[in-house]
């Protein structure tokens, strides 16, 4: 009990209070996320023989995405854990823009190349 | 001081931060933990709308007519891009709300699916019994 005091207080990175897990929970949230990206740009992939290279920008954006979230997955779990230790979080609003701003895009793109099939 | 520790002075939000969530208080950070979860499981729904339009409009279905499908595809199309949009705006409604102490407002996205998946389990079964 008293290493996971000391813990908590001496390097919040590493360990905190919140017994609810949320920093971990919200970092898997964002993993899978992820995944679906990645998932969602290899079957845009299915798209090269009827498009061609046109198809790439859009495949571009979602993996560009993805590995831009998967590589600043430490950073906001760390900044999870340090809110809920100083008992105040600033929302993470940089990435939900960027995400809900890539998705939204991908739809669109993915809209106009069935529509222009036609 | 470091990076971080600069985040929580309530004097240097960000420009972006300022206009989306103007005023009010920073909520319990759970409820901001947990509002951005159901905003990456909406994103994650849309993405699977979306996965499916692609998938529909590639993959050959020999006994599906051509024109049904493509309607199809941008049906789903539509959706997965309206869910995304529907899902940030959700987010800054409910982010907002926690930030002055307001009810959380009604999820519309939440009926909009029901109408969807609804309307996807009656299309499924007119397209198999005929």
């Amino acid at each position: 009990m008293r290493a996971r005091q000391r813990t908590g207080v001496q390097a919040p990175t590493r360990g905190h209070v919140d017994l609810g897990l949320q920093p971990e929970r919200t970092s898997l949230a964002w993993a899978r996320s992820v995944v679906s990206l990645f998932v969602a740009s290899a079957i845009l992939l299915r798209w090269i023989p009827f498009y061609g290279i046109w198809i790439l920008p859009a495949v571009g954006v979602l993996w560009i995405a993805a590995l831009a979230l998967q590589v600043t997955q430490e950073r906001r779990y760390r900044r999870g854990v340090e809110g809920i230790v100083a008992g105040e979080l600033r929302p993470n609003v940089r990435s939900i823009c960027s995400l809900a701003a890539v998705v939204t895009l991908v739809g669109i793109m993915s809209i106009v190349f069935v529509l222009l099939e036609g | 001081m470091s990076a971080s520790d600069d985040e929580h002075e309530p004097t240097e939000r960000e420009w972006l931060t300022r206009t989306l969530l103007p005023g009010g208080r920073e909520p319990d950070p759970r409820f901001t933990l947990a509002n951005e979860r159901t905003f990456l499981a909406w994103t994650r729904t849309s993405l699977a709308f979306l996965a499916g339009g692609i998938a529909l409009a590639a993959l050959p279905l020999a006994d599906m007519p051509q024109d049904f499908k493509r309607l199809l595809a941008i049906v789903l199309l539509c959706i997965g891009t309206l869910l995304a949009i529907g899902s940030a705006v959700r987010w800054v409604r409910v982010e907002r709300a926690m930030r002055h102490d307001r009810p959380l407002p009604l999820p519309l996205i939440v009926p909009f699916m029901a109408v969807v998946a609804s309307a996807t389990c009656v299309g499924t079964v007119l397209y198999l019994v005929m």
